[in-house]
């Protein structure tokens, strides 16, 4: 049988670490809401599924709240692509073994954040067909 | 000697075969709500193709025009080498010539992941998007 030396074997359980650790770096995409736009929808809007604060939105403020919320996401985009450069020589280093104890940056707040973002987004996309705004 | 000339060619289209690259680009579809299901029911559209520049492209809903859904689409990009380009949007956009292949006029509530490592790959960038045609 093979022998494998100890440092070989803490090498190798660092890799694998490491390789762990980073593999939570990108964010998929946040799924689709049901279809409840189409002519024919088996799923449609109703009242109930909003909160009344939102219900008492008008178009102009939903709107003005997408504005927001896209602004907040592109920064929080430019934060997270501001990381890969790091994510990538974290990963380079440890499928060298070299530095397998280095934490990858991944971001996890601003991710977290951007999926709210996305689900707040959907609410006041689907509010809008639900009050049926135009601008 | 025929044998292990045959053996060898056997051998070397093995590894030819195991020698081709993984695709930088896969693509999803799946019925309306369906895409995060287990199982997917194969979609097929009897619409025209459509031209893809024509295609619209947005993250909102479409309230000014009736539609009807075709199919909700998901691409992942990938960059499996290092020395490959990092997936940009514009690739995650072939949700775009996806569509209109299905004969879509736009496609609706267009989201995109954060591109990032991961286990298998130097990065990777998701999107999604609701493939519909007007009604009217």
């Amino acid at each position: 049988m093979p022998s494998i030396s100890l440092n070989k074997l803490r090498a190798l359980s660092c890799g694998v670490l490491v390789a762990l650790a980073i593999s939570g770096c990108a964010r998929p995409a946040p799924d689709l809401p049901p279809d409840y736009g189409s002519v024919d929808s088996k799923t449609p809007l109703t009242a109930d599924q909003f909160s009344a604060q939102d219900l008492a939105l008008s178009c102009t403020q939903a709107r003005q709240q997408q504005v927001e919320l896209t602004d907040e996401a592109s920064r929080l985009t430019g934060v997270i692509d501001d990381s890969k450069g790091y994510n990538e020589a974290i990963g380079i280093l440890g499928a060298l073994f070299i530095v397998p104890a280095l934490a990858a940056d991944q971001n996890p707040d601003e991710k977290r954040r951007l999926d709210e973002i996305q689900t707040r987004w959907d609410t006041l996309v689907a509010l809008r067909r639900y009050k049926s705004c135009t601008t | 000697m025929l044998f292990r000339n045959l053996g060898m060619l056997v051998g070397a289209a093995f590894v030819l075969a195991a020698c081709t690259p993984p695709a930088r680009t896969l693509v999803t579809v799946a019925e309306p709500g369906q895409l995060a299901a287990e199982t997917k029911t194969e979609v097929k559209s009897d619409r025209k193709a459509t031209e893809p520049k024509n295609v619209i492209l947005t993250r909102e809903d479409i309230t000014d025009r009736a539609y009807k859904a075709i199919a909700d689409i998901k691409v992942v990009v990938r960059r499996l080498f290092l020395p490959d380009p990092d997936p940009t949007q514009a690739e995650a956009d072939l949700i775009q010539t996806t569509a209109a292949a299905l004969g879509a006029d736009a496609v609706v509530l267009v989201r995109y992941g954060s591109s990032g490592i991961t286990l298998t790959t130097w990065g990777t960038l998701e999107s999604q998007g609701r493939a519909v045609y007007f009604t009217e």
